[in-house]
């Protein structure tokens, strides 16, 4: 686990700087062969020496002869140098290929792992201020440009400012003054450049908001289909995407005029360099022309336009670094977003208890929850108690905080206020493996993993046979259809179990909370997609065939929880009732009230 | 190839197009001409003298090296001027084709049989609207950009050289693409481990992005460390093939760089042989000009074959916008239904999804005006699909049904549309504020938006809400399901229609406020025929007619009370309810 980007690239340190330094050898050879090429033409034509080459010059001229004719002989001598050169050069740089691939991808990987696991131990609160959208985008693209953005370093960082920098300065060394001229031109290319990208980026946001919209607007159309159809809606709704499909035209025109400028604008400006340098370097010969010791030659005119191409050539690639450094700097940012987050649900001791039956399993005294500090109680002052054995059903409308209450006792979230117990202590004083060990708990919301039938019963308990998963599913009126595949068990389960209907889904889940066996087991509306013969058979089998088991069941329908030995009725986060059925019906207005909307003066 | 489609969109922007490509030539023959005019005015002033030491001489001629100069600026002006306009216009032109291609597919999309768009997922059709037509438009832009550039440009420079010397312009074409076969090379090699490296990200990917959707979940199933484990595993293959596709990538630009280093440097020595001999008529300055087309030769032939991936990826898009524009409009029909619903009828009527299993069989039933009828029975019973076929979002494969005696299948599915309203089982929501989902039938009496949540006690919870009915909301929205259904029902309401269908419209509304809701609907909904689906039997015991369904066939047909009599299947089914 790292804690941060900085974390793993410390780790990745020798990397970092091994590779970088390698690379300077290929792009100091790079700076060399323009001074090897004006030695050449000097030597062959009898220029008088010029100090910045006087080294390469005197070294071609001592190497030993190798062909008779003198010009021959300083081409091939300086030709080989060059080859050497070249050869010594893409050496070394593959050698930093090699660091920079190896380093990205261990960079990239440190941090997904690290991110991935960080994300699993965030509870419900932390995770309601983090969309998962923005999770799954921090792992998968934000990592990447992360890893880019490394590879990229140890490739160029170095090479492109030591060609840039080093390229200025044998340009001021040949003269000084088309040197000076490079130094202050190349920041104004550099700066239009930076102008109207930086101008273009800002209206690439709004294009990808464009896209968003785009996006957003076909999955409604598709997801409503059937309304839109209904409601004759077809050529509004075109008419409404025509919009869309215009602001985004009109966005992308607005971008594609600023990146148009840049290309015209560079080449404008490199070509007025080489007009400048040309005129003041030909004036600088032919004032010279008597001068013996004139260092300006027509070679370096040759050789100052050669630097001015590489230049420029390295700027282009600089920019784009600097815009693959920029997007994984912010990419870097939101990464160690998520590995920063310190979660407050954390697995703690290792506790662990035993209760016999009747004895209390659990209890809340006076616990409130809410999400933030600012926000409203999502759950008031809830006191209740639940011996080993027993049932408790937990009654109450859309958001009267039943669920909150299983998320409390699964340890998914912690109270705000009062006290949870857990056999007879704190809840927070086990661990949470422990605890969810024990505790089953089934959600509305039933959901699949990709893989197959079995490995989604599996998933929670490893060690057991074909023949549990055959009870269970026979216990949660899975087996029916599950036997209808001619892979039984095996059948493919798609991503988020989509080859299987709602119903379908729930009794596969419930099939996966029973196998582990658990004390406790809350089912949380887990029927609410089953018809009512279906709901109540699954709850006849459960009592059958696990008579000591603790259960919570939290529903919307009097009929699944006015069996349970006590209930707990909830409106709007506020206790309005504890007791059994019967108690309640006489004591709780709101339960009444449930009561008799579900029954309607029948029977 | 089947991608003539695309000349259908580019046809009415010719006239653009005429103009990228003449300014295209326009900016590419001045930029490559300068090089050529440097090496002259070079040549102009030092040549290599050739009497008794071989050596340069310098011949300074003002007027004439003014000229080179006027001659180099004037092409300046013309290239970056039309360099620009070449670049706008063509991203005006790119970006006029995608707008009408996604047009078209929205235009496709809606006009799609039910079957044939709930054939696809949503991600699909997100797909072929953002990146299939992303990749169309990359792979024009690039098209353009690299590939008649990149030839343009090797066309024109080539020609230069040529007038210039034809021994040099032999050495550069022949050795400078040598760096592309080179590269070439590379990637075919890096191509394998690419393939390898794509399929273990997508692999992660699906992976982390099932895993994160359900964290409470693997929390609660104790399953992190499993969960941990197999992202590990899944992660540390993507890290070993990743180091190996990014190595064998990035091969390509190092050995580009060596063989064009060599090949400078080849360009130059035989340059400085050739003008040292005296032969070919050879200037000093045009080694020089010769050096910068050497530089720049390599890079359109890099462009040219790095067009090929993008051209790949235009060509998939292409073929599955191709196949999905190609794609039969939905069938219909001319004969409009003009009066009101007075009766519906359904005759003997089967329907199967695959053309095997019959999921309704010999349904035979009517509906008066003002009638309202419930349809009860199992999950998988058949309800949906029954309305489903009512509002001809498929056609029935057996007998059929009637309105008003008129065959279903003779009535245009707008003008029999126009007459019903729906709540579907699953509320949708769209992105857009609150009252723009209930008002989305378009009425101009917003008083009647506020009225119809009012009655049915929908302005509780919307009053709460930010900006209340100016609320935004997305279908991930805060909003419960109960809240959802809810806001489907108003919008319902608010459209004046002679046949009303609730399908489980308040299946995860609290039973207190169904009650509510109910009672509102009924009221608002007396002079109207309407048909509802429900789970919990309490609220349709007042309906005139339920049909009990099981297993696609009709069992019993009556009221409430004489079903109850029967102590048939309904009976068993209302039962239930209470233990």
């Amino acid at each position: 686990m790292v804690s941060s980007v900085r974390d793993s690239l410390k780790r990745n340190i020798s990397y970092l700087i091994v590779g970088p330094t390698l690379k300077v050898f290929e792009a100091f050879f790079d700076l060399l062969i323009p001074l090897f090429m004006k030695s050449i033409i000097d030597l062959s034509f009898n220029q008088p020496h010029d100090s910045v080459t006087s080294i390469i010059i005197s070294l071609i001229e001592s190497f030993p002869k190798i062909h008779s004719e003198t010009i021959i002989n300083y081409c091939l001598v300086g030709g080989m140098f060059i080859l050497i050169m070249g050869i010594v050069g893409f050496t070394t740089t593959m050698i930093t290929q090699f660091l920079a691939a190896k380093c990205a991808s261990n960079v990239g990987s440190d941090i997904r792992l690290s991110l991935f696991k960080k994300v699993l131990e965030l509870n419900k609160k932390e995770l309601s201020s983090i969309s998962t959208n923005k999770i799954q985008t921090i792992i998968n693209s934000d990592t990447f440009q992360v890893q880019q953005g490394v590879m990229y370093f140890i490739r160029l960082a170095t090479r492109t400012p030591f060609i840039i920098i080093g390229s200025l300065i044998f340009s001021i060394m040949l003269d000084y003054q088309i040197g000076l001229l490079f130094l202050i031109l190349i920041p104004s290319i550099i700066f239009i450049i930076y102008f109207f990208m930086t101008k273009s980026s800002k209206q690439y946001l709004l294009i990808q908001e464009d896209l968003e919209t785009l996006s957003s607007k076909v999955s409604d159309t598709i997801s409503g289909i059937r309304v839109i159809k209904v409601f004759n809606k077809e050529d509004y709704e075109k008419n409404k995407f025509k919009i869309n499909v215009d602001k985004y035209k009109k966005d992308v025109s607005i971008a594609s005029k600023y990146n148009a400028f840049i290309n015209p604008l560079t080449f404008a400006f490199v070509t007025l360099i080489i007009i400048l340098t040309l005129v003041s370097g030909s004036n600088k010969i032919s004032e010279n022309i008597n001068n013996e010791n004139n260092a300006f030659l027509p070679s370096t005119l040759i050789t100052l336009v050669s630097y001015l191409d590489q230049i420029f050539l390295t700027v282009i690639v600089l920019t784009n670094i600097v815009i693959i450094f920029i997007r994984s700097l912010a990419s870097s940012k939101r990464v160690n977003s998520i590995l920063s987050i310190n979660p407050s649900i954390k697995n703690e001791s290792n506790v662990k208890k035993e209760i016999k039956q009747k004895e209390e399993y659990i209890s809340f005294n006076n616990v409130s929850f809410k999400y933030f500090d600012n926000s409203k109680e999502v759950l008031k002052d809830i006191s209740f108690k639940l011996n080993k054995g027993e049932s408790l059903g937990i009654i109450g409308s859309t958001g009267s905080g039943k669920s909150t209450i299983a998320n409390l006792i699964n340890r998914l979230i912690d109270s705000t206020s009062g006290e949870i117990k857990y056999k007879g202590m704190n809840i927070k004083e086990y661990s949470l493996n422990y605890l969810r060990e024990e505790t089953s708990y089934i959600q509305q919301k039933a959901v699949l993993f990709n893989g197959s039938i079995k490995s989604n019963i599996l998933l929670s308990n490893l060690d057991t046979d074909d023949n549990d998963i055959n009870k269970v599913l026979s216990i949660a009126l899975a087996d029916e259809f599950v036997n209808k595949y001619p892979e039984k068990i095996n059948y493919e389960v798609k991503e988020s179990g989509k080859n299987f209907s709602g119903g379908q889904r729930q009794r596969l889940s419930i099939a996966r909370g029973l196998i582990r066996k658990p004390e406790l087991l809350i089912l949380d509306d887990s029927t609410s997609a089953l018809d009512l013969i279906s709901d109540k058979k699954i709850r006849e089998n459960i009592s059958s065939n696990y008579p000591d088991l603790t259960k919570i069941i939290i529903s919307q329908r009097i009929s699944t929880i006015s069996s349970c030995d006590n209930i707990l009725v909830l409106d709007s986060g506020i206790q309005c009732g504890f007791g059994s059925h019967q108690e309640l019906l006489r004591e709780s207005k709101v339960y009444k009230d449930i009561y008799d909307s579900q029954n309607r003066g029948e029977k | 190839m089947k991608n003539k489609r695309i000349f259908s969109y580019i046809k009415p922007y010719k006239k653009i197009v005429i103009i990228v490509f003449l300014l295209l030539s326009v900016f590419l023959v001045s930029q490559s001409l300068i090089p050529l005019l440097v090496g002259r005015y070079i040549n102009n002033f030092a040549k290599a003298s050739f009497t008794d030491k071989i050596t340069l001489i310098i011949n300074y001629n003002q007027s004439e090296l003014t000229k080179y100069i006027i001659l180099i600026s004037s092409l300046l002006l013309f290239g970056s001027v039309s360099c620009f306009f070449y670049e706008y216009y063509l991203a005006i032109f790119v970006q006029n084709v995608i707008a009408n291609i996604r047009l078209d597919i929205y235009r496709k999309i809606n006009s799609l049989s039910i079957s044939k768009i709930e054939g696809k997922t949503v991600g699909e059709y997100v797909q072929f609207v953002i990146s299939d037509v992303e990749n169309i438009s990359l792979g024009i832009s690039s098209f353009i950009k690299q590939l008649l550039q990149g030839i343009l440009r090797i066309l024109i420079t080539t020609i230069i050289m040529f007038c210039t010397n034809w021994f040099l312009s032999i050495c550069v074409i022949v050795l400078s693409p040598l760096s592309l076969f080179v590269s070439k090379f590379v990637a075919k090699y890096s191509y394998k481990s690419f393939n390898i490296t794509r399929d273990n990200t997508s692999n992660l990917t699906s992976y982390s992005v099932e895993a994160t959707n359900n964290i409470s979940l693997i929390q609660s199933l104790n399953n992190q460390e499993e969960s941990s484990n197999k992202f590990e595993s899944l992660n540390n293959s993507l890290k070993k093939s990743s180091v190996m596709s990014q190595f064998s990538s990035s091969w390509t630009n190092p050995v580009t760089r060596l063989i064009n280093g060599l090949i400078y440097s080849l360009v130059g020595i035989s340059g400085i042989v050739l003008v040292y001999y005296n032969l070919f008529s050879l200037g000093i300055g045009d080694v020089s000009a010769f050096l910068t087309y050497t530089n720049g030769y390599t890079k359109p032939f890099n462009d040219i074959s790095s067009v090929i991936g993008e051209f790949e990826a235009y060509k998939v898009a292409m073929n599955k916008i191709d196949e999905l524009l190609d794609n039969e409009d939905d069938i219909d029909s001319t004969k409009k239904l003009d009066d009101k619903i007075k009766s519906v009828e359904f005759k003997d009527l089967s329907f199967s999804y695959d053309g095997n299993k019959d999921v309704l069989s010999d349904i035979s039933f009517s509906i008066k005006e003002k009638e309202k009828v419930a349809l009860v029975g199992q999950t998988g019973s058949g309800k949906t699909t029954l309305v489903s076929l009512l509002l001809r979002f498929y056609e029935p494969t057996k007998g059929t049904i009637l309105f008003n005696n008129n065959d279903i299948n003779s009535i245009n599915k707008k003008s029999l549309r126009s007459h019903i309203g729906m709540v579907l089982q699953d509320s949708w929501i769209f992105n857009g504020t609150i009252k723009e989902n209930i008002n989305y039938c378009g009425t101009n009496n917003e008083n009647e938006v506020y009225n119809i949540c009012n009655e049915i006690k929908a302005n509780s919870f919307i009053e709460t809400m930010k900006d209340k009915y100016d609320t935004h909301i997305t279908s991930n929205s805060s909003l419960s399901d109960g809240q959802k259904q809810i806001i489907t029902i108003a919008r319902v309401l608010l459209d004046q229609n002679d046949l009303i269908i609730l399908d489980e419209a308040t299946s995860n509304i609290d039973t207190l406020s169904e009650k509510i809701i109910h009672n509102a609907f009924n009221s608002l909904t007396k002079d109207k025929t309407s048909i509802i689906i429900a789970h919990r039997l309490s609220t349709i015991t007042s309906c005139d007619k339920i049909i009990a369904l099981n297993d696609g066939k009709i069992v019993e047909i009556g009221s409430h009370k004489q079903l109850l009599k029967n102590k048939g299947y309904y009976y068993q089914l209302y039962n239930s309810q209470f233990k």
